[in-house]
This record gives C-alpha cells, sequence and structure tokens, in this order.
C-alpha cells in the first residue's frame, strides 16, 4: 500500500528533477543577475531595477517586439492554413503512399539550423540566387531578398512556414485522427459533400487542436532566432538583419548576451520582460479562444 | 513479477535521470569536442640541437582549438619540450568565445591556452581575465615581436594579455589578366606605381564600371577590407568617445565614389556565392594577408595558375585578421609555466617559426626570423611564379604598415558597418552612411558618447 503510494512520485521524479535543474533554476538564476551589472566574468554588482528601467528606454527593444509581432502576422496565418491543408491532404482517403509523404512532410522540421542558414542564404541571393533566377524567367524583378527591409522579413517569415508547416500539420493530423468517423459516415448519408464534411465537422470538431496550434505557434514566434539569425549570419554578417528589420528578440537577447558587450545582467533583463510579455499575450488569446469556444 | 516489474521502471526511472545529467555535462563542457575530435597530443621526434631541449618543464596542458590548424603549426614543439603534453580539445570556431565565456561565468575549468581570434580581440583583450604576459613571471620581451604585433596583443591600459601567432598582414592580390585589360601592365612594381594612392583607385574605377564587365572589389566589404585598415591609424575610442571621424567616414567616401562608378561587385563577403568569385575572373582587386591566399584564394581557385599578383597597397600594408594565444588567469597554476613555454616557443622562438612557417607557409610575428633566410620564401606558380611570401614580409616591414589599436567596443562598430556597407551598396551617401553608423554604435554603446 505504502509502495502504491510513492511509486508514482518516484516515476514523476526525473522530469521534476530536471524541470528543477533546467528550467526553474535558470528562470530564478535569470530574475537574480537582471537585477545586477554582469558580464559574466567580472563579479556582479547589483544594480536594482537599472537594468528594467534600460530596457524600457531602450528603442532596439520595441523594435525587436515589434518584428516579433509583425513576424507573428506573417507567419501564423500561413502555416496554420498550409497546416490544416496538409494534414486533410495526408488523411485522405484516397492518398496513395500516405507514409512516405508523412515522412517528407515532417523532414523540414528536422533540417538544422546551419544547413538552413547554408541553404536559404544560396536559394535567396539577391545576385546569384536560384530564386531570383527562376523570378526573372517569369519576368519579375530580382529582390533584394537579404538587402531590404520587407523582402527580409518575407524571407525569414517564408523559412519558418516550411520549416514548421509539417509539424502543425502532425497536430492536426492527430486531431482529425481523433475525429469520430461515424460522424462522417452519417454525414455521407446524409449527403454532404467533401466540402461541407470539412467545414461543418472537421474544422469544428478540431477547435481545441487549433486553439493549441495557435497558442503554441505564437509562443514560437516569440521565440525565433534560428532562422534569421543563421540566414543572415551566413549572408553578410548583419546583426537583426536589414536596418534591425527582423531582430527579434531572442536574438536581441543573444546578441547583447554573447556577441554585443556580454551585458548578462542586461541581457537578463530583456529576457524577463520577453517572458512577461509573451505570459500576457499568450493569456490573453487563450482567454479570447476559449471565451469563444465556450460561447 | 509485479515487484521485478517495479524494480526494472525504477531502474528505467534512475537511468534516464543519469542519461540526462550526462548528457548535460557533456554539452556543458567543452571536453565534449564536438564533431571531429583531433589528435590528443603531438609526438616527440625528429633531430634537434640538444642545447635548445628542456626536459626540466614537464606535465600536461590542454588547449581548446578550432581544428588542426594550431595543432599542424606547432607539431614540432614536443622534440623541445618532450615531458609537456599539450591535449588538443576541438571547440568549434562559432561557439569558441561563448564557451570561454560561460566557463569563465560558471567557473569551471578553462583551458590553459586560449585562442581569441582577431574579431573577438578587442573585448577580449580588455576583459581582465588573462595573465599579464610583459609582466613578470613572463617577462615577455617586446623587441622580439614586430612592432605591428604590439596593439594586436594589447589591452586599453597597454598591457600585454595575449601574444598574436601569425603574421596577417595584407598586401592587395590582383587579377593579372584584368590589370593588364584596364591598367596596361601585370607588373607588381608598376601597379604599385599605377596606384600610388586611394584616389588613383577611384580613378581607374571609372573605366571597370564602364566597361560593365568587372568590378575593382567583390563587393562592398572587400572594398571596406581593403582600405579601412589604411585610414585606421588612430583609436577609435578616445576617452569614451566615438573617433572615427578620420578612418571610418573617408573609408565610406572611397567606398561610396567606387560604387557610384559601378566598380564594386555584388558578392557580399562571406556568403557562399562570395567564395565562388575567386573563379569568377571578373573581380581584379583582394586585399590578402598569408591566410587569406592559403584558405580563400588558392582553395576556391584550383585551376588557377599565374593568374594572380601582389603588390603592396597605397600608403602600405595593415593587419587583416589572425589568432593569438592567451593564458586565462583561472588556469591551473601548475600549468602556467608550462603554458607559457608553449605559447613562448610557438611565437617567440626561431624553431616556433619554423615549424608554423612550414606548416602553413606563414609567418609568426618573432622578429629575430626576418633577419635569417627562414622567409626567404619562392616563387609560386599561382602567382605566376612571384615570391609572395618576400612581398608580404616586405610590406610587413614598410614603415608605414601599421595595425589598428583594439578596442571593447570592435563588435558593436562590426555590427554598425556591417549595415552601412549595404546602405552603401544601395546608393546611399557616405555622410548619411557614417551618420547612421554613428547613431547605432551609440544606440549599443551606451557608455559612449560623441
Amino acid at each position: 500500500m505504502r509502495r502504491q503510494k510513492t511509486a508514482p512520485y518516484l516515476f514523476a521524479l526525473p522530469y521534476f528533477l530536471i524541470f528543477l535543474a533546467f528550467s526553474v533554476f535558470p528562470i530564478l538564476f535569470s530574475g537574480f543577475i537582471s537585477l545586477n551589472d554582469w558580464k559574466g566574468y567580472n563579479e556582479p554588482t547589483f544594480i536594482g531595477l537599472q537594468n528594467y528601467i534600460e530596457v524600457f528606454g531602450d528603442p532596439r527593444f520595441y523594435k525587436a517586439l515589434g518584428n516579433t509581432l509583425l513576424l507573428m502576422v506573417m507567419i501564423i496565418p500561413f502555416q496554420l492554413v498550409l497546416g490544416f491543408l496538409l494534414a486533410l491532404f495526408l488523411n485522405s482517403k484516397y492518398m496513395k503512399l500516405k507514409k512516405t509523404f508523412r515522412l517528407l512532410n515532417f523532414l523540414p522540421y528536422l533540417t538544422t539550423p546551419i544547413a538552413l542558414g547554408v541553404i536559404f542564404a544560396l536559394l535567396f541571393d539577391p545576385a546569384f540566387g536560384t530564386v531570383n533566377q527562376v523570378l526573372e524567367w517569369f519576368g519579375i524583378n530580382a529582390i533584394n531578398w537579404t538587402k531590404e527591409v520587407w523582402p527580409a522579413r518575407a524571407l525569414v517569415s517564408m523559412v519558418t512556414v516550411w520549416r514548421y508547416t509539417g509539424y502543425t500539420a502532425v497536430l492536426f493530423m492527430a486531431g482529425i485522427t481523433n475525429i469520430n468517423t461515424d460522424i462522417y459516415e452519417a454525414s455521407e448519408i446524409d449527403g454532404a459533400s467533401s466540402w461541407q464534411r470539412t467545414f461543418r465537422i472537421t474544422l469544428p470538431l478540431l477547435k481545441p487542436v487549433t486553439t493549441f496550434v495557435v497558442l503554441s505557434t505564437m509562443i514560437g514566434c516569440f521565440q525565433i532566432f534560428e532562422e534569421p539569425f543563421m540566414i543572415f549570419n551566413v549572408a553578410g554578417k548583419l546583426v537583426g538583419g536589414p536596418n534591425n528589420s527582423v531582430l527579434t528578440g531572442i536574438w536581441l537577447f543573444y546578441d547583447t548576451a554573447f556577441s554585443n558587450q556580454f551585458r548578462n545582467g542586461y541581457a537578463a533583463a530583456i529576457a524577463v520582460c520577453l517572458f512577461a510579455v509573451i505570459a500576457v499575450i499568450s493569456f490573453v488569446a487563450n482567454k479570447l479562444m476559449s471565451g469563444k469556444e465556450d460561447g | 513479477m509485479k515487484i521485478s516489474k517495479k524494480v526494472l521502471a525504477l531502474m528505467l526511472a534512475c537511468l534516464l535521470v543519469f542519461g540526462a545529467l550526462v548528457g548535460c555535462a557533456d554539452n556543458g563542457g567543452a571536453s565534449s569536442a564536438a564533431g571531429t575530435p583531433p589528435a590528443g597530443s603531438v609526438a616527440a621526434g625528429g633531430d634537434v640541437d640538444d642545447s635548445l631541449v628542456n626536459t626540466e618543464l614537464s606535465g600536461e596542458i590542454t588547449q581548446w582549438v578550432w581544428g588542426d590548424y594550431e595543432i599542424r603549426g606547432a607539431v614540432d614543439f614536443n622534440k623541445y619540450y618532450p615531458n609537456i603534453k599539450v591535449n588538443y580539445v576541438s571547440v568549434p570556431s562559432d561557439e569558441y568565445e561563448q564557451k570561454i565565456l560561460t566557463a569563465l561565468a560558471t567557473g569551471t575549468d578553462l583551458p590553459d591556452v586560449v585562442n581569441i581570434e582577431s574579431a573577438a580581440r578587442g573585448q577580449f583583450n580588455n576583459m581582465d581575465v588573462w595573465e599579464r604576459l610583459d609582466a613578470a613571471p613572463y617577462n615577455l620581451d617586446t623587441s622580439k615581436v614586430l612592432p605591428i604585433g604590439i596593439p594586436l596583443m594589447s589591452n586599453e591600459k597597454g598591457e600585454i594579455v595575449c601574444v598574436q601567432v601569425d603574421n596577417c598582414v595584407a598586401g592587395y592580390a590582383y587579377d593579372r589578366e584584368l590589370a593588364i585589360k584596364y591598367f596596361g601592365t601585370d607588373d607588381p612594381a608598376e601597379m604599385e606605381k599605377i596606384f600610388s594612392d586611394l584616389d588613383s583607385f577611384v580613378e581607374k574605377s571609372k573605366a571597370v564600371g564602364e566597361a560593365g564587365e568587372d568590378y575593382m572589389f567583390a563587393s562592398v566589404d572587400d572594398a571596406y577590407s581593403a582600405v579601412s585598415g589604411l585610414y585606421q591609424k588612430d583609436p577609435v575610442v578616445v576617452d569614451g568617445k566615438l573617433n572615427t571621424d578620420k578612418s571610418v567616414l573617408p573609408t565610406y567616401e572611397f567606398i561610396e565614389k567606387l560604387v557610384a562608378n559601378k566598380a564594386v561587385g555584388p558578392y557580399v563577403e562571406w556568403t557562399p556565392a562570395w567564395y565562388t568569385s575567386f573563379a569568377s575572373n571578373n573581380i581584379i582587386f583582394y586585399r590578402a594577408p598569408a591566410w587569406f591566399i592559403s584558405f580563400m584564394m588558392k582553395p576556391n581557385d584550383p585551376d588557377s595558375v599565374g593568374k594572380w599578383g601582389m603588390m603592396t597597397p597605397p600608403g602600405g600594408g595593415f593587419n587583416a585578421g589572425g589568432t593569438a594565444y592567451a593564458i586565462p588567469k583561472g588556469a591551473k597554476e601548475e600549468n602556467k609555466e608550462l603554458a607559457w613555454a608553449y605559447i613562448q616557443w610557438l611565437t617567440l622562438s626561431q624553431e616556433g617559426a619554423e615549424s608554423f612557417y612550414n606548416a602553413h607557409a606563414t609567418s609568426t610575428l618573432y622578429a629575430p626570423a626576418y633577419d635569417t633566410d627562414l622567409y626567404k620564401g619562392e616563387p609560386d606558380p599561382f602567382f605566376k611564379e612571384q615570391n609572395v611570401t618576400e612581398k608580404l614580409n616586405e610590406i610587413a616591414a614598410d614603415p608605414r604598415t601599421t595595425a589598428s589599436i583594439m578596442t571593447a567596443y570592435d563588435f558593436v562598430m562590426k555590427n554598425a558597418n556591417a549595415q552601412a556597407l549595404r546602405d552603401l551598396e544601395a546608393g546611399m551617401s557616405a555622410q548619411q552612411a557614417y551618420a547612421k553608423f554613428k547613431t547605432e554604435v551609440l544606440a549599443a554603446a551606451t557608455d559612449l558618447s560623441e
């Protein structure tokens, strides 16, 4: 009896040990160092809220936050729609070689960031890239993908959508699989078309999955770093992209902590502020979406 | 049976925790040597002058290295110090500085010898975490170092905290065929007469731009790399104030004129496309220190014979890149003497200079070696039998040749400069680009003023 009581805790212990060591402690430590002037190699000096005051007056922070929100708007709708369509396609009973396509669909998610940077910098090189060559075949002027503000944002959005759509599709596929097939059979008997089944049955019943996908993609967008960093690290080592147009919150944090002036205390304050923003926006979005669902 | 299942589950759970912790320890320490680890240590062997062999010093030291460059450069070390074992630990170059900072922040073991690459030197030299090498017990003799090396090894207080290994004085490599096409000669001496100042580059660039086939430089970045060192004679920060009016601004003005003459190519430096520019036969000039020839030009233009020439830049040469070795204050006390023996042998001895030159065809900054036959060089078919080693050392000995003083703000300036170069490329005026550069620098380095 006693063993039965303790066993669940023992089973859960590994996770909580790891969670404490690699999540809780770093979060608390970040909070602590955000109150200090600390470059990592010197002794921390307690400066109270000075770092936070500086963050709130730092135009780069607002720029990074604005960029992140813009990228979010440019990414989420496409990722959601494409992911849903892919899921429908890969779940279709008319689909052949389902397993092969499901694997192919997931491959971009497995691409290493370094490969991603090199490949996309090559493809989208304004002067020599394949993409511009193809555009020119169709009579479209070459686009300065890595040198101008909006093309740079479009590039980062496209790469991010390409990388994560497969993952989103997997989530939708899991949701679709959970929908009771009796409902589809009944609707078929009632003469519903495939469009009607998609919009009247699949989509409404996927609402919890959609809510999760939207929230997790939003949080993911707040953490965008690898895609712009790797692309622009290869394409001219331009921190933040052209005119800081793709400087995201995490990139600003990384630059401040590791490559700019090693201001770890200030970088920690940026991280805490980002955490607060993500938490608030996620909370509000969750409330809004749950509210709609309840309604 | 029930008990055995529970025991099994518990063991699995423990294994999970253990596995995770072991994995983390590996990731946290540089000793994991992600990727392909180099050989463990250098073996002794070969005939050497016995009077130069030191058997008294013994022990093991560790150096974090980027690849086998460091190992091959010091391959003869154990012939002279047979009892010092150097353990080379491979750390990817793009993670190197971050791992050093992490080790410093967390207090974990640092290597006994640390590489400091030129781009990070300004910040790292000023971190007050390195042994001062021109004071006791190291007592580095600065007279044994080429004068150009001293600023590259010093912090802002003028203390020497590292020793640059390689001589990175740059000349201008040029495409001989294009030189004949546009300037009527490919002779280095004639080229130096034609390009006696930077105005002549601007003047000659008009014909190159008008032809519309070739470029003076591969990109605005290359033009910047070729010229900035010539203008940058003073520290870029003086008493907490930006001091770039006489260095960055004229460099931008030079680039503005080249861009207006359509004489700058579209190859953004260090991009995959840029690496193809060496074999594209449409770029006339590159600034080229010895490492650039070995690691950039020759590998990316392997089929060329006699294509290139080397000339002195107008106004003498300048330093471009380089790797320095430092001893962390936090290294094990008993290893510091050994680490210094290793660094001193490589960078401040004739034997080290020979070892490094034989491995990389690159000179060290050890001054007395330049009075010997070591660097007499030989005709290089890649450069149409020109003796490039001799030429680069001639540039290094030029009294006009200087090295920029490195500062803790170098990274900030590098970032702001990268954007300014893109703006210049897009047609922005030098004045506007420079104003933007200053604004960016001052925004990122809040303790600086104009």
